[in-house]
């Protein structure tokens, strides 16, 4: 089972291997270029967006499409065993991103102090992990709504996005009132990564819900 | 052992009942036609024997039990349109099949699809239709399933793709004695391979039963115009001339009029004459136990 899922995931792996290289080489940059100091931590919040498109939306869509589910369910393994192991692998995948990028963003990136408003905010702690888990999250229920890849794809966009905009709001709000130190604020992201894995947990149960229980077309 | 066996058995799809009162008892080892006009619900029936579709009302079993999970290791299944990943060599599709099946056959696959000249580093979205079903046969038959149902496996192939399809199935089922349901609009290529008729109709069985027997429980009964054949026997179908009168009848006992000549029939010309009167039915009566089942 995992070896289908990995095969089925080599494209999407090679993409990765991509953002690896570019990030590599724009902090490499940022390194020699002191200018450009804070770009990679900068560009960084478009990458939620790309785990939710490219690793989440195609998940079960791309199986409706082109019919392979007809072939993937009727093996000797459950739907939900099946489910579970395309989710592992993008997960993994989404994960292993995340902690290169933010490694590297941080070996770079001068000494800072941790603020609510600063760029390095996403890129400590849980919560660039949790925005991982969340983004492809978001993909996989909407693949699994809509049974359209271009359509899941646009969706998750746009949600991703959205919840990022709410995050925002959110975390400004909450420093008006509590007013964060570079000390405290693992708590505020504690909260925002505890809250984004529960609604990931909750979109990921839909999502198995509509692909392992409901009937295909 | 019954291998297929089905109870008051609906599926609807939004207003429209694809499937409605299906009874149903397959024994192992049959190789089952199941052949009716479209849109009778031939595609939902493999679809909720293989676990795909759940049933809306009553019940499916195979080999007594409903056909998920566990279940499944005994079901093999090919759609319609040969779903295979485009992207994967035929050798990746033999080792998927590998993974996810405990009893797969690789060497048993691999070996056929060489004879077949499939090569095995092939990417699947280059191969021919005859090919792509060749592959996705091949692998149904590889999981060593004791069921395998597959939705008209001969479209859109030629004739020699079919007859090698045909050929390739047959030995296969000689080898493990396995059951077989698939579905053609190719009536006179199922009577060579086949040996049980289901029959459906507007969603239910029409016609159910032994090949052998229901060719000889009919008969073309021919005759004057005018005149009706004595006998126990019930019309089907009937064709008027000027001259004489030709009837499509299932026999209870044979007919002794000198005026009328009994015409052995080709399961076609039963299978079409029931489909001309959908509202005749034929089959063996649902057990009680199976009724009980499904209140």
């Amino acid at each position: 089972m995992s070896w289908l899922a990995f095969r089925q995931h080599r494209g999407r792996m090679i993409g990765m291997g991509l953002i690896f290289v570019l990030w590599g080489g724009l902090c490499g940059m940022e390194l020699y270029a002191p200018v450009l100091s804070g770009m990679s931590a900068m560009v960084f919040a478009y990458i939620p967006l790309v785990f939710g498109v490219f690793l989440g939306a195609p998940i079960v869509s791309r199986e409706y499409e082109r019919g392979t589910h007809q072939f993937a369910w009727t093996q000797s393994v459950s739907r939900s065993q099946w489910f579970l192991w395309q989710v592992v692998v993008a997960l993994s995948l989404a994960l292993a991103t995340t902690a290169y990028i933010s490694t590297l963003v941080g070996f770079v990136t001068p000494e800072f102090t941790l603020e609510v408003d600063s760029v390095m905010y996403p890129l400590t702690g849980s919560v660039p992990y949790a925005w991982a888990v969340f983004a492809v999250a978001t993909g996989l229920l909407w693949s699994a709504i809509t049974r359209r890849t271009t359509v899941a794809m646009a969706a998750a966009f746009f949600g991703v996005a959205a919840s990022q905009f709410i995050a925002e709001g959110m975390r400004n709000r909450s420093e008006a009132v509590s007013h964060w130190t570079a000390a405290d604020i693992w708590i505020l992201q504690s909260v925002e990564a505890g809250i984004l894995v529960a609604i990931a947990g909750v979109m990921g149960l839909a999502a198995w819900w509509l692909t392992a229980r409901r009937d295909p077309a | 052992m019954i291998a297929l066996e089905a109870a008051g058995l609906g599926k609807r799809y939004r207003d429209t009942w694809a499937l409605r009162e299906v009874f149903l008892s397959v024994p192992q080892g049959r190789v089952v036609a199941l052949v009716g006009p479209n849109g009778a619900g031939k595609s939902t029936l493999m679809r909720v024997a293989v676990g795909l579709s759940r049933p809306t009302t009553g019940r499916l079993r195979v080999f007594g039990e409903e056909p998920y999970g566990e279940t499944l290791e005994r079901v093999a299944y090919v759609a319609q349109d040969k779903p295979l990943y485009d992207e994967f060599t035929v050798g990746e599709m033999i080792r998927v099949g590998e993974r996810l099946n405990p009893r797969f056959d690789a060497k048993g696959a691999t070996r056929r699809l060489n004879d077949l000249n499939v090569p095995g580093r092939a990417r699947v979205h280059t191969l021919s239709g005859g090919q792509r079903a060749q592959v996705a046969i091949t692998l149904a038959v590889a999981k060593r399933a004791d069921l395998i149902v597959l939705d008209e496996p001969l479209a859109s192939l030629d004739p020699l793709a079919r007859h090698e399809v045909m050929e390739g199935l047959m030995m296969a089922v000689a080898d493990t004695g396995m059951t077989v349901l698939l579905s053609s609009h190719v009536i006179a290529e199922l009577e060579e391979v086949c040996d049980h008729l289901v029959l459906l109709s507007r969603g239910r069985v029409q016609v159910a039963g032994d090949i052998e027997e229901i060719l000889q429980g009919h008969r073309l009964l021919v005759g004057p115009a005018g005149t009706v054949p004595g006998g126990s026997y019930e019309v089907i179908g009937e064709h008027r001339t000027e001259r004489q009168t030709s009837l499509l009848a299932r026999l209870s006992d044979p007919v002794h009029d000198p005026r009328w000549t009994a015409r052995e029939l080709s399961l076609q010309d039963v299978v079409l004459g029931y489909m001309r009167s959908p509202d005749v039915t034929h089959y063996p009566p649902p057990v009680l136990a199976e009724r009980g089942d499904v209140a």
